[in-house]
Protein backbone atom coordinates (compact mmCIF):
# COMPACT_ATOMS: atom_id res chain seq x y z
CA UNK A 1 0.00 0.00 0.00
CA UNK A 2 1.24 3.56 -0.80
CA UNK A 3 0.17 6.29 1.79
CA UNK A 4 0.86 10.01 0.83
CA UNK A 5 0.37 12.26 3.44
CA UNK A 6 -0.07 15.96 2.73
CA UNK A 7 2.75 16.15 0.79
CA UNK A 8 3.90 19.18 -1.03
CA UNK A 9 6.99 19.63 -3.01
CA UNK A 10 8.14 23.14 -4.03
CA UNK A 11 10.74 23.76 -6.96
CA UNK A 12 11.79 27.92 -6.95
CA UNK A 13 7.92 29.61 -6.73
CA UNK A 14 6.20 26.97 -8.45
CA UNK A 15 4.33 24.48 -6.54
CA UNK A 16 3.89 21.42 -8.01
CA UNK A 17 2.38 18.74 -5.53
CA UNK A 18 -0.07 21.14 -2.73
CA UNK A 19 -0.58 19.16 0.23
CA UNK A 20 -1.94 16.05 -1.23
CA UNK A 21 -3.03 13.58 0.80
CA UNK A 22 -4.18 10.12 -0.60
CA UNK A 23 -3.94 6.07 -0.18
CA UNK A 24 -3.53 3.51 -3.41
CA UNK A 25 -4.66 0.43 -1.93
CA UNK A 26 -3.80 -3.17 -2.80
CA UNK A 27 -5.84 -5.64 -4.93
CA UNK A 28 -6.81 -3.21 -7.15
CA UNK A 29 -5.81 -1.09 -10.22
CA UNK A 30 -5.65 2.84 -9.17
CA UNK A 31 -5.22 5.18 -12.12
CA UNK A 32 -3.39 8.67 -11.41
CA UNK A 33 -5.26 11.04 -13.90
CA UNK A 34 -4.52 14.95 -14.67
CA UNK A 35 -3.92 17.27 -17.50
CA UNK A 36 -0.18 17.07 -18.21
CA UNK A 37 1.85 19.63 -15.76
CA UNK A 38 -0.71 18.27 -12.98
CA UNK A 39 2.10 17.27 -10.69
CA UNK A 40 1.60 13.05 -11.59
CA UNK A 41 5.48 12.46 -12.19
CA UNK A 42 6.32 14.69 -9.25
CA UNK A 43 4.35 12.77 -6.97
CA UNK A 44 5.32 9.09 -8.03
CA UNK A 45 9.21 10.61 -8.21
CA UNK A 46 8.53 11.48 -4.68
CA UNK A 47 6.40 8.17 -3.80
CA UNK A 48 10.28 6.95 -4.53
CA UNK A 49 12.44 9.21 -3.25
CA UNK A 50 13.97 10.66 -5.85
CA UNK A 51 13.07 13.91 -5.06
CA UNK A 52 12.45 15.51 -1.53
CA UNK A 53 9.60 16.69 -0.50
CA UNK A 54 9.08 19.92 0.82
CA UNK A 55 6.76 18.98 3.38
CA UNK A 56 4.57 15.55 4.31
CA UNK A 57 5.29 12.29 3.18
CA UNK A 58 4.81 9.19 1.02
CA UNK A 59 5.78 5.79 2.44
CA UNK A 60 5.69 2.03 1.38
CA UNK A 61 3.79 -0.38 3.50
CA UNK A 62 4.39 1.74 6.18
CA UNK A 63 8.03 2.75 5.35
CA UNK A 64 9.56 6.12 3.68
CA UNK A 65 11.18 4.47 -0.30
CA UNK A 66 14.37 6.05 0.72
CA UNK A 67 14.44 3.08 3.47
CA UNK A 68 14.07 0.18 1.57
CA UNK A 69 17.56 -1.96 0.87
CA UNK A 70 16.43 -3.46 -1.48
CA UNK A 71 13.55 -1.80 -3.04
CA UNK A 72 12.85 -4.03 -6.17
CA UNK A 73 11.60 -6.70 -4.02
CA UNK A 74 8.86 -3.99 -2.68
CA UNK A 75 8.33 -2.14 -5.29
CA UNK A 76 8.67 -2.07 -8.80
CA UNK A 77 8.71 1.47 -11.31
CA UNK A 78 8.64 2.13 -15.06
CA UNK A 79 9.06 5.90 -14.83
CA UNK A 80 10.84 6.58 -17.78
CA UNK A 81 10.86 4.07 -21.21
CA UNK A 82 13.24 6.14 -22.83
CA UNK A 83 16.07 5.92 -19.48
CA UNK A 84 18.05 3.46 -21.11
CA UNK A 85 21.46 4.00 -22.94
CA UNK A 86 21.24 3.30 -26.25
CA UNK A 87 24.45 1.25 -26.45
CA UNK A 88 23.27 -1.65 -23.51
CA UNK A 89 21.46 -4.49 -24.89
CA UNK A 90 18.09 -5.15 -22.96
CA UNK A 91 19.92 -8.17 -20.80
CA UNK A 92 22.67 -6.03 -19.39
CA UNK A 93 20.34 -3.36 -18.64
CA UNK A 94 17.99 -6.02 -16.08
CA UNK A 95 21.47 -8.18 -15.27
CA UNK A 96 22.70 -4.65 -14.22
CA UNK A 97 19.54 -4.00 -12.32
CA UNK A 98 18.99 -7.31 -10.72
CA UNK A 99 22.46 -7.62 -9.19
CA UNK A 100 22.03 -4.55 -7.18
CA UNK A 101 19.26 -5.55 -5.66
CA UNK A 102 20.45 -9.56 -4.67
CA UNK A 103 18.02 -11.21 -7.30
CA UNK A 104 19.73 -13.93 -9.22
CA UNK A 105 20.32 -13.24 -12.57
CA UNK A 106 18.21 -16.48 -14.25
CA UNK A 107 14.98 -14.04 -13.18
CA UNK A 108 15.82 -11.71 -15.32
CA UNK A 109 14.74 -14.60 -18.74
CA UNK A 110 11.89 -14.96 -17.01
CA UNK A 111 10.66 -11.52 -17.23
CA UNK A 112 11.48 -10.75 -20.64
CA UNK A 113 10.06 -13.78 -21.40
CA UNK A 114 6.50 -12.18 -19.80
CA UNK A 115 6.86 -8.90 -21.28
CA UNK A 116 8.09 -10.64 -24.77
CA UNK A 117 11.12 -9.36 -25.56
CA UNK A 118 12.78 -12.84 -25.09
CA UNK A 119 13.93 -12.54 -29.24
CA UNK A 120 15.74 -9.16 -28.71
CA UNK A 121 17.53 -9.81 -25.31
CA UNK A 122 20.83 -9.57 -26.69
CA UNK A 123 19.96 -6.32 -28.91
CA UNK A 124 21.10 -3.11 -28.57
CA UNK A 125 17.79 -0.77 -26.55
CA UNK A 126 18.83 1.79 -29.51
CA UNK A 127 17.16 0.30 -32.00
CA UNK A 128 13.98 -0.75 -29.99
CA UNK A 129 10.50 1.41 -31.08
CA UNK A 130 8.91 3.41 -27.70
CA UNK A 131 6.86 -0.11 -27.30
CA UNK A 132 9.43 -2.12 -26.83
CA UNK A 133 11.28 0.25 -24.31
CA UNK A 134 7.45 0.37 -22.49
CA UNK A 135 7.92 -3.51 -22.33
CA UNK A 136 11.46 -3.78 -21.08
CA UNK A 137 10.64 -1.34 -18.62
CA UNK A 138 7.96 -3.14 -17.52
CA UNK A 139 9.99 -6.07 -17.20
CA UNK A 140 12.59 -4.28 -15.14
CA UNK A 141 9.92 -3.19 -12.66
CA UNK A 142 9.07 -7.06 -12.07
CA UNK A 143 12.63 -7.97 -11.74
CA UNK A 144 12.03 -8.16 -8.01
CA UNK A 145 8.15 -9.39 -7.64
CA UNK A 146 6.79 -6.59 -5.62
CA UNK A 147 3.81 -6.28 -4.14
CA UNK A 148 3.28 -2.33 -5.26
CA UNK A 149 3.87 -1.45 -8.73
CA UNK A 150 3.92 2.34 -10.53
CA UNK A 151 3.64 2.77 -14.04
CA UNK A 152 4.21 6.36 -15.38
CA UNK A 153 2.78 6.77 -18.90
CA UNK A 154 2.86 2.94 -19.81
CA UNK A 155 0.74 3.02 -22.66
CA UNK A 156 2.60 5.78 -24.68
CA UNK A 157 3.93 3.86 -27.70
CA UNK A 158 2.10 1.02 -27.54
CA UNK A 159 0.57 -0.47 -30.50
CA UNK A 160 -3.04 -1.59 -30.19
CA UNK A 161 -1.96 -4.93 -29.05
CA UNK A 162 0.51 -3.91 -26.68
CA UNK A 163 -2.16 -1.97 -25.06
CA UNK A 164 -4.51 -4.27 -24.58
CA UNK A 165 -2.06 -6.71 -23.61
CA UNK A 166 -0.79 -3.99 -20.89
CA UNK A 167 -4.23 -3.74 -19.85
CA UNK A 168 -4.86 -6.96 -18.72
CA UNK A 169 -1.27 -7.96 -17.33
CA UNK A 170 -2.62 -4.92 -15.47
CA UNK A 171 -5.28 -6.58 -13.72
CA UNK A 172 -3.74 -9.48 -13.85
CA UNK A 173 -1.67 -7.93 -11.36
CA UNK A 174 -4.62 -6.10 -9.06
CA UNK A 175 -6.16 -9.44 -9.24
CA UNK A 176 -3.13 -11.60 -7.50
CA UNK A 177 -3.61 -8.64 -4.26
CA UNK A 178 -0.91 -6.38 -5.73
CA UNK A 179 -1.56 -2.85 -5.37
CA UNK A 180 -1.04 -1.15 -8.79
CA UNK A 181 -0.64 3.08 -9.91
CA UNK A 182 -1.00 3.52 -13.19
CA UNK A 183 -0.62 7.01 -14.50
CA UNK A 184 -1.55 8.71 -17.61
CA UNK A 185 -3.20 12.01 -18.84
CA UNK A 186 -5.67 9.81 -21.54
CA UNK A 187 -9.11 9.72 -19.35
CA UNK A 188 -10.23 6.92 -22.04
CA UNK A 189 -6.92 4.90 -21.32
CA UNK A 190 -8.08 4.17 -17.92
CA UNK A 191 -11.63 3.75 -18.65
CA UNK A 192 -10.91 0.37 -19.50
CA UNK A 193 -8.09 -0.83 -17.17
CA UNK A 194 -8.79 1.02 -13.41
CA UNK A 195 -10.75 0.19 -10.74
CA UNK A 196 -10.22 3.50 -8.32
CA UNK A 197 -9.44 6.53 -10.05
CA UNK A 198 -6.80 9.61 -8.10
CA UNK A 199 -7.49 12.50 -9.98
CA UNK A 200 -5.14 16.07 -9.78
CA UNK A 201 -4.69 19.22 -11.34
CA UNK A 202 -2.40 22.20 -10.61
CA UNK A 203 -0.53 19.80 -7.64
CA UNK A 204 -4.24 19.49 -5.65
CA UNK A 205 -6.47 15.88 -5.36
CA UNK A 206 -9.66 16.63 -7.33
CA UNK A 207 -10.95 13.24 -7.00
CA UNK A 208 -10.47 10.29 -5.36
CA UNK A 209 -13.58 7.80 -5.70
CA UNK A 210 -14.27 4.51 -8.08
CA UNK A 211 -14.33 4.72 -12.03
CA UNK A 212 -18.36 4.02 -11.83
CA UNK A 213 -18.54 6.64 -9.02
CA UNK A 214 -16.34 8.98 -10.91
CA UNK A 215 -18.52 9.00 -13.76
CA UNK A 216 -21.84 9.41 -12.35
CA UNK A 217 -20.47 12.42 -10.24
CA UNK A 218 -18.94 14.08 -12.89
CA UNK A 219 -21.54 13.53 -15.42
CA UNK A 220 -25.07 14.69 -16.63
CA UNK A 221 -26.57 11.34 -18.29
CA UNK A 222 -28.84 12.81 -20.46
CA UNK A 223 -30.69 12.08 -23.40
CA UNK A 224 -30.53 13.27 -26.97
CA UNK A 225 -33.82 14.19 -28.36
CA UNK A 226 -34.53 14.11 -32.20
CA UNK A 227 -37.44 16.58 -33.25
CA UNK A 228 -38.25 18.97 -35.88
CA UNK A 229 -39.83 21.38 -33.45
CA UNK A 230 -37.08 21.33 -31.28
CA UNK A 231 -37.97 24.92 -30.11
CA UNK A 232 -41.54 23.99 -28.86
CA UNK A 233 -40.41 21.14 -27.07
CA UNK A 234 -38.07 22.70 -25.56
CA UNK A 235 -39.74 25.06 -24.03
CA UNK A 236 -42.35 22.38 -22.24
CA UNK A 237 -39.66 20.26 -21.32
CA UNK A 238 -37.89 22.74 -19.48
CA UNK A 239 -41.90 23.38 -17.86
CA UNK A 240 -41.70 20.17 -16.92
CA UNK A 241 -38.48 20.77 -14.96
CA UNK A 242 -35.65 19.39 -17.39
CA UNK A 243 -32.78 21.19 -18.16
CA UNK A 244 -32.50 21.12 -21.67
CA UNK A 245 -28.95 22.20 -24.21
CA UNK A 246 -28.83 22.27 -27.47
CA UNK A 247 -26.80 19.60 -29.08
CA UNK A 248 -26.99 21.21 -32.71
CA UNK A 249 -27.99 18.98 -35.60
CA UNK A 250 -31.52 19.38 -34.67
CA UNK A 251 -31.11 17.40 -31.38
CA UNK A 252 -32.19 18.64 -28.01
CA UNK A 253 -29.73 17.35 -24.53
CA UNK A 254 -32.04 16.16 -21.78
CA UNK A 255 -31.11 16.17 -18.16
CA UNK A 256 -33.55 15.91 -15.26
CA UNK A 257 -36.42 13.44 -17.36
CA UNK A 258 -36.17 9.97 -18.20
CA UNK A 259 -36.35 8.80 -21.51
CA UNK A 260 -39.96 7.32 -21.10
CA UNK A 261 -41.34 10.42 -19.49
CA UNK A 262 -39.91 12.34 -22.85
CA UNK A 263 -41.09 10.00 -25.02
CA UNK A 264 -44.80 10.29 -23.49
CA UNK A 265 -44.09 14.01 -22.86
CA UNK A 266 -43.83 14.04 -26.93
CA UNK A 267 -47.20 12.00 -26.93
CA UNK A 268 -49.18 14.18 -25.21
CA UNK A 269 -48.70 17.17 -26.90
CA UNK A 270 -48.49 15.55 -30.33
CA UNK A 271 -44.58 16.65 -30.74
CA UNK A 272 -42.75 14.16 -33.75
CA UNK A 273 -39.70 12.33 -32.19
CA UNK A 274 -37.12 10.73 -34.78
CA UNK A 275 -34.97 9.59 -32.28
CA UNK A 276 -34.93 9.28 -28.42
CA UNK A 277 -31.27 8.10 -26.86
CA UNK A 278 -30.34 7.66 -23.39
CA UNK A 279 -26.61 8.63 -23.27
CA UNK A 280 -23.94 8.05 -20.26
CA UNK A 281 -21.13 10.53 -20.57
CA UNK A 282 -17.67 8.73 -20.99
CA UNK A 283 -15.22 8.96 -18.27
CA UNK A 284 -13.33 11.56 -20.63
CA UNK A 285 -16.48 14.03 -20.55
CA UNK A 286 -16.73 13.21 -16.73
CA UNK A 287 -13.29 14.07 -16.29
CA UNK A 288 -13.56 17.42 -18.42
CA UNK A 289 -16.38 17.85 -16.32
CA UNK A 290 -14.83 17.87 -12.88
CA UNK A 291 -11.45 19.37 -13.56
CA UNK A 292 -13.48 22.02 -15.35
CA UNK A 293 -15.26 22.74 -12.27
CA UNK A 294 -11.62 22.88 -9.99
CA UNK A 295 -10.42 24.90 -12.44
CA UNK A 296 -13.42 27.38 -12.32
CA UNK A 297 -13.10 27.63 -8.25
CA UNK A 298 -9.44 28.31 -8.97
CA UNK A 299 -10.65 31.46 -10.73
CA UNK A 300 -13.44 32.98 -9.40
CA UNK A 301 -13.73 32.06 -5.47
CA UNK A 302 -17.65 32.97 -5.78
CA UNK A 303 -19.05 30.09 -7.58
CA UNK A 304 -20.94 30.96 -10.79
CA UNK A 305 -23.89 29.86 -11.45
CA UNK A 306 -24.66 27.05 -14.40
CA UNK B 1 4.18 -15.59 -11.16
CA UNK B 2 7.40 -16.19 -9.91
CA UNK B 3 8.99 -19.54 -9.41
CA UNK B 4 12.09 -18.16 -8.55
CA UNK B 5 13.76 -17.45 -4.68
CA UNK B 6 14.12 -14.27 -4.40
CA UNK B 7 16.71 -12.57 -1.55
CA UNK B 8 14.37 -12.80 1.92
CA UNK B 9 15.45 -9.58 3.83
CA UNK B 10 17.62 -6.81 3.59
CA UNK B 11 21.07 -8.85 3.30
CA UNK B 12 24.09 -7.90 4.92
CA UNK B 13 26.44 -4.80 4.73
CA UNK B 14 29.00 -7.17 2.72
CA UNK B 15 26.59 -8.75 0.67
CA UNK B 16 24.90 -5.55 -0.73
CA UNK B 17 28.32 -3.96 -1.06
CA UNK B 18 28.81 -7.25 -3.58
CA UNK B 19 25.82 -6.59 -5.27
CA UNK B 20 26.64 -2.96 -6.04
CA UNK B 21 29.60 -3.19 -7.41
CA UNK B 22 28.43 -6.33 -9.53
CA UNK B 23 25.71 -4.19 -10.61
CA UNK B 24 28.19 -1.06 -11.79
CA UNK B 25 30.70 -3.88 -13.12
CA UNK B 26 27.87 -5.49 -15.32
CA UNK B 27 26.96 -1.59 -16.64
CA UNK B 28 30.52 -0.45 -16.96
CA UNK B 29 31.38 -3.71 -19.58
CA UNK B 30 28.01 -3.51 -21.44
CA UNK B 31 28.41 -0.31 -23.44
CA UNK B 32 31.37 -0.64 -25.90
CA UNK B 33 32.79 3.09 -25.60
CA UNK B 34 34.24 1.40 -22.25
CA UNK B 35 36.32 -0.88 -24.32
CA UNK B 36 37.12 1.93 -27.25
CA UNK B 37 38.14 4.11 -24.39
CA UNK B 38 40.66 1.51 -22.82
CA UNK B 39 41.88 0.50 -26.20
CA UNK B 40 42.71 4.48 -26.98
CA UNK B 41 44.53 5.10 -23.99
CA UNK B 42 46.76 2.55 -24.60
CA UNK B 43 47.70 3.30 -28.34
CA UNK B 44 47.93 6.47 -27.08
CA UNK B 45 50.32 6.15 -23.91
CA UNK B 46 52.45 3.48 -25.91
CA UNK B 47 52.38 4.84 -29.49
CA UNK B 48 53.44 8.59 -28.79
CA UNK B 49 55.51 7.19 -26.16
CA UNK B 50 57.60 5.56 -28.83
CA UNK B 51 57.38 7.69 -31.04
CA UNK B 52 59.58 10.22 -28.77
CA UNK B 53 61.77 7.78 -28.06
CA UNK B 54 62.42 7.36 -31.79
CA UNK B 55 62.84 10.94 -32.33
CA UNK B 56 65.11 11.02 -29.13
CA UNK B 57 67.40 8.57 -30.86
CA UNK B 58 67.22 10.52 -33.78
CA UNK B 59 68.40 13.26 -32.22
CA UNK B 60 70.84 11.57 -30.24
CA UNK B 61 73.82 12.39 -32.43
CA UNK B 62 73.61 16.25 -32.62
CA UNK B 63 72.87 16.76 -28.97
CA UNK B 64 75.52 18.38 -27.25
CA UNK B 65 77.38 16.75 -23.95
CA UNK B 66 74.86 19.08 -21.88
CA UNK B 67 72.05 17.86 -23.79
CA UNK B 68 72.77 14.59 -23.45
CA UNK B 69 73.56 14.98 -19.64
CA UNK B 70 70.08 16.89 -18.95
CA UNK B 71 68.43 14.04 -21.04
CA UNK B 72 66.12 12.03 -19.26
CA UNK B 73 65.33 8.88 -20.53
CA UNK B 74 62.82 7.89 -17.93
CA UNK B 75 60.26 11.12 -18.36
CA UNK B 76 60.49 10.98 -22.28
CA UNK B 77 58.40 7.54 -22.95
CA UNK B 78 56.03 9.13 -20.55
CA UNK B 79 54.70 12.06 -22.95
CA UNK B 80 51.58 10.15 -24.27
CA UNK B 81 50.26 10.02 -20.91
CA UNK B 82 49.50 13.69 -21.43
CA UNK B 83 46.88 12.70 -23.71
CA UNK B 84 46.08 9.06 -21.68
CA UNK B 85 45.37 10.54 -18.82
CA UNK B 86 42.37 12.77 -19.95
CA UNK B 87 41.02 9.11 -21.74
CA UNK B 88 41.21 7.92 -17.97
CA UNK B 89 39.11 10.99 -16.80
CA UNK B 90 36.84 10.40 -19.83
CA UNK B 91 36.32 7.05 -18.59
CA UNK B 92 35.29 7.72 -15.02
CA UNK B 93 33.11 10.80 -16.01
CA UNK B 94 31.36 8.50 -18.69
CA UNK B 95 30.75 5.97 -15.85
CA UNK B 96 28.08 8.27 -14.22
CA UNK B 97 27.17 11.28 -16.96
CA UNK B 98 25.50 8.56 -19.31
CA UNK B 99 23.22 7.74 -16.40
CA UNK B 100 22.07 11.72 -15.98
CA UNK B 101 21.89 12.02 -19.48
CA UNK B 102 19.67 8.57 -20.65
CA UNK B 103 17.74 9.06 -17.35
CA UNK B 104 19.08 6.02 -16.31
CA UNK B 105 19.93 7.55 -12.64
CA UNK B 106 16.62 7.75 -11.64
CA UNK B 107 15.82 3.99 -12.10
CA UNK B 108 19.50 3.23 -10.74
CA UNK B 109 18.08 5.42 -7.48
CA UNK B 110 14.78 3.74 -7.58
CA UNK B 111 16.60 0.47 -6.98
CA UNK B 112 19.15 1.59 -4.61
CA UNK B 113 18.35 4.39 -2.62
CA UNK B 114 21.86 4.49 -0.84
CA UNK B 115 23.11 6.78 -3.12
CA UNK B 116 26.69 7.36 -1.77
CA UNK B 117 26.80 3.30 -1.69
CA UNK B 118 26.00 3.18 -5.61
CA UNK B 119 29.35 6.19 -5.94
CA UNK B 120 31.05 3.91 -4.14
CA UNK B 121 30.77 0.77 -5.70
CA UNK B 122 30.99 3.20 -9.22
CA UNK B 123 34.74 4.50 -7.57
CA UNK B 124 35.43 0.35 -7.04
CA UNK B 125 34.82 -0.50 -10.24
CA UNK B 126 36.55 2.53 -12.17
CA UNK B 127 39.43 1.26 -9.53
CA UNK B 128 39.02 -2.28 -10.62
CA UNK B 129 39.33 -1.36 -14.20
CA UNK B 130 42.11 1.80 -13.77
CA UNK B 131 44.08 0.50 -11.71
CA UNK B 132 45.49 -3.62 -13.96
CA UNK B 133 44.73 -1.68 -17.43
CA UNK B 134 46.55 1.34 -16.18
CA UNK B 135 49.64 -0.68 -14.86
CA UNK B 136 50.04 -2.92 -18.10
CA UNK B 137 49.88 0.46 -20.27
CA UNK B 138 52.47 1.87 -17.89
CA UNK B 139 54.48 -0.65 -17.70
CA UNK B 140 53.98 -1.66 -21.93
CA UNK B 141 54.68 2.42 -22.36
CA UNK B 142 58.40 1.56 -19.83
CA UNK B 143 59.40 -1.14 -22.00
CA UNK B 144 58.93 -0.29 -25.24
CA UNK B 145 59.90 3.68 -24.66
CA UNK B 146 63.45 1.80 -23.12
CA UNK B 147 63.98 -0.75 -25.93
CA UNK B 148 63.72 2.05 -28.39
CA UNK B 149 65.98 4.06 -26.40
CA UNK B 150 68.49 1.46 -26.13
CA UNK B 151 69.54 1.39 -29.54
CA UNK B 152 71.77 4.53 -28.26
CA UNK B 153 72.41 2.61 -25.37
CA UNK B 154 70.85 5.16 -22.93
CA UNK B 155 67.45 3.06 -21.97
CA UNK B 156 66.82 2.15 -18.80
CA UNK B 157 66.19 -1.68 -17.06
CA UNK B 158 63.96 -2.21 -14.81
CA UNK B 159 65.80 -2.54 -12.31
CA UNK B 160 67.22 1.20 -12.64
CA UNK B 161 66.50 3.78 -9.76
CA UNK B 162 63.48 5.17 -10.62
CA UNK B 163 61.93 2.68 -12.65
CA UNK B 164 59.64 1.09 -11.02
CA UNK B 165 58.74 4.25 -9.54
CA UNK B 166 57.90 5.19 -12.16
CA UNK B 167 55.46 3.11 -13.39
CA UNK B 168 53.28 2.88 -10.02
CA UNK B 169 53.27 6.57 -9.84
CA UNK B 170 52.00 7.09 -13.91
CA UNK B 171 49.28 4.17 -12.57
CA UNK B 172 48.34 6.28 -9.48
CA UNK B 173 48.03 9.28 -11.36
CA UNK B 174 45.61 7.75 -14.04
CA UNK B 175 43.71 5.74 -11.17
CA UNK B 176 43.61 9.85 -9.73
CA UNK B 177 42.65 11.21 -12.75
CA UNK B 178 39.58 8.86 -13.39
CA UNK B 179 38.20 9.29 -9.91
CA UNK B 180 38.64 13.15 -10.39
CA UNK B 181 36.66 12.74 -13.43
CA UNK B 182 34.07 9.98 -11.86
CA UNK B 183 33.45 13.55 -9.12
CA UNK B 184 33.33 15.56 -11.71
CA UNK B 185 30.90 13.86 -13.74
CA UNK B 186 28.32 13.90 -10.61
CA UNK B 187 29.00 17.32 -9.97
CA UNK B 188 28.14 18.27 -13.66
CA UNK B 189 26.11 16.24 -14.46
CA UNK B 190 26.85 16.64 -17.92
CA UNK B 191 29.95 15.15 -20.12
CA UNK B 192 31.01 18.16 -22.29
CA UNK B 193 30.91 20.35 -18.63
CA UNK B 194 32.97 17.68 -16.54
CA UNK B 195 35.30 16.90 -19.37
CA UNK B 196 36.22 21.02 -19.72
CA UNK B 197 36.93 21.27 -16.12
CA UNK B 198 38.82 18.24 -16.23
CA UNK B 199 40.75 19.90 -19.52
CA UNK B 200 40.77 22.90 -16.65
CA UNK B 201 42.77 21.25 -14.22
CA UNK B 202 45.05 19.07 -16.12
CA UNK B 203 46.06 21.50 -18.77
CA UNK B 204 44.68 25.06 -18.69
CA UNK B 205 45.55 25.35 -14.99
CA UNK B 206 49.72 24.79 -15.22
CA UNK B 207 49.94 27.11 -18.15
CA UNK B 208 47.99 29.97 -15.77
CA UNK B 209 49.58 29.83 -12.70
CA UNK B 210 53.00 30.88 -13.64
CA UNK B 211 55.09 33.27 -11.60
CA UNK B 212 58.13 33.31 -9.38
CA UNK B 213 56.17 34.45 -6.20
CA UNK B 214 56.50 32.03 -3.79
CA UNK B 215 52.51 31.37 -3.33
CA UNK B 216 52.18 31.16 -6.66
CA UNK B 217 55.27 28.30 -7.05
CA UNK B 218 53.27 26.65 -4.19
CA UNK B 219 49.93 26.54 -6.20
CA UNK B 220 52.11 25.56 -9.15
CA UNK B 221 53.66 22.51 -7.07
CA UNK B 222 49.98 21.73 -5.86
CA UNK B 223 48.78 20.69 -9.34
CA UNK B 224 48.64 17.38 -10.44
CA UNK B 225 49.81 17.47 -13.42
CA UNK B 226 53.42 18.83 -11.73
CA UNK B 227 53.66 16.21 -9.45
CA UNK B 228 53.14 13.05 -11.51
CA UNK B 229 55.95 14.72 -14.12
CA UNK B 230 58.27 15.32 -11.83
CA UNK B 231 57.63 11.62 -10.28
CA UNK B 232 58.46 9.88 -13.18
CA UNK B 233 61.79 11.77 -14.24
CA UNK B 234 65.30 10.58 -13.63
CA UNK B 235 66.57 13.99 -12.36
CA UNK B 236 64.56 15.21 -9.51
CA UNK B 237 63.88 19.03 -9.21
CA UNK B 238 65.76 20.26 -5.70
CA UNK B 239 63.39 21.89 -3.23
CA UNK B 240 60.13 20.45 -4.95
CA UNK B 241 58.51 18.02 -2.80
CA UNK B 242 59.55 14.73 -1.57
CA UNK B 243 58.31 11.82 -3.21
CA UNK B 244 55.55 10.77 -0.85
CA UNK B 245 54.30 14.43 -0.45
CA UNK B 246 53.99 13.68 -4.30
CA UNK B 247 51.71 10.91 -3.69
CA UNK B 248 49.78 13.15 -1.10
CA UNK B 249 49.19 15.27 -3.94
CA UNK B 250 47.71 13.55 -6.37
CA UNK B 251 45.56 11.88 -3.85
CA UNK B 252 44.28 14.85 -2.81
CA UNK B 253 42.33 15.77 -5.69
CA UNK B 254 40.09 12.40 -5.79
CA UNK B 255 39.68 12.04 -2.66
CA UNK B 256 38.12 15.72 -2.34
CA UNK B 257 36.07 15.51 -5.50
CA UNK B 258 34.81 12.32 -4.08
CA UNK B 259 34.08 13.56 -1.29
CA UNK B 260 32.04 16.47 -2.53
CA UNK B 261 30.20 13.85 -4.88
CA UNK B 262 28.97 11.94 -2.07
CA UNK B 263 27.84 15.25 -0.38
CA UNK B 264 25.46 16.36 -3.53
CA UNK B 265 24.64 13.32 -4.92
CA UNK B 266 22.92 12.35 -1.22
CA UNK B 267 20.94 15.67 -0.88
CA UNK B 268 20.51 16.45 -5.00
CA UNK B 269 16.78 15.50 -6.27
CA UNK B 270 17.57 13.42 -8.60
Amino acid sequence: MIRISNLTKRYGGTTAVDGLTVEVLPGRVTGFLGPNGAGKSTTLRLILGLDTPTSGSATIDGRPFRGLRRPLLRVGALLDAGAVPAGRSADRHLTALARSNGIPVRRVADVLDEVGLTAVARKRVGGFSLGMRQRLGIAAALLGDPDVLIFDEPVNGLDPEGIHWVRSFFRRLAGEGRTVLVSSHLMSEMEHTADQLIVIGRGRLIADMSVTEFVERGARRHVAVRTPDGGAFARLLTGEGASVADGGDGVLEVAGLTAARIGDLALAHRIAVHELTPRNATLEEAFMEITADSVDHHAEPEETTR
Amino acid sequence: MTTIDLPAGEGTRAGRARDLIGSEWTKLWSVRSTYWVLLCAAVTAIGIGAVVADADVGDWPRMSPAQRAAFDPLSDPYIGFMIAQLIFGTLGVLSITGEYSSGLIRTTFAAVPARRAVLAAKAAVVTAVTVPVGAAIAAATFATGQAVLSRRHVGLSIGDPGALRSIGAATFYLLAVALVGLGLGVLLRHAAAAIGALVTLLFLAPQLIHGTARWVVDIADALPGDAIRRLVSLHAQHGALSVPQEFVVISVYPVVLIGAAMLVIHRRDA
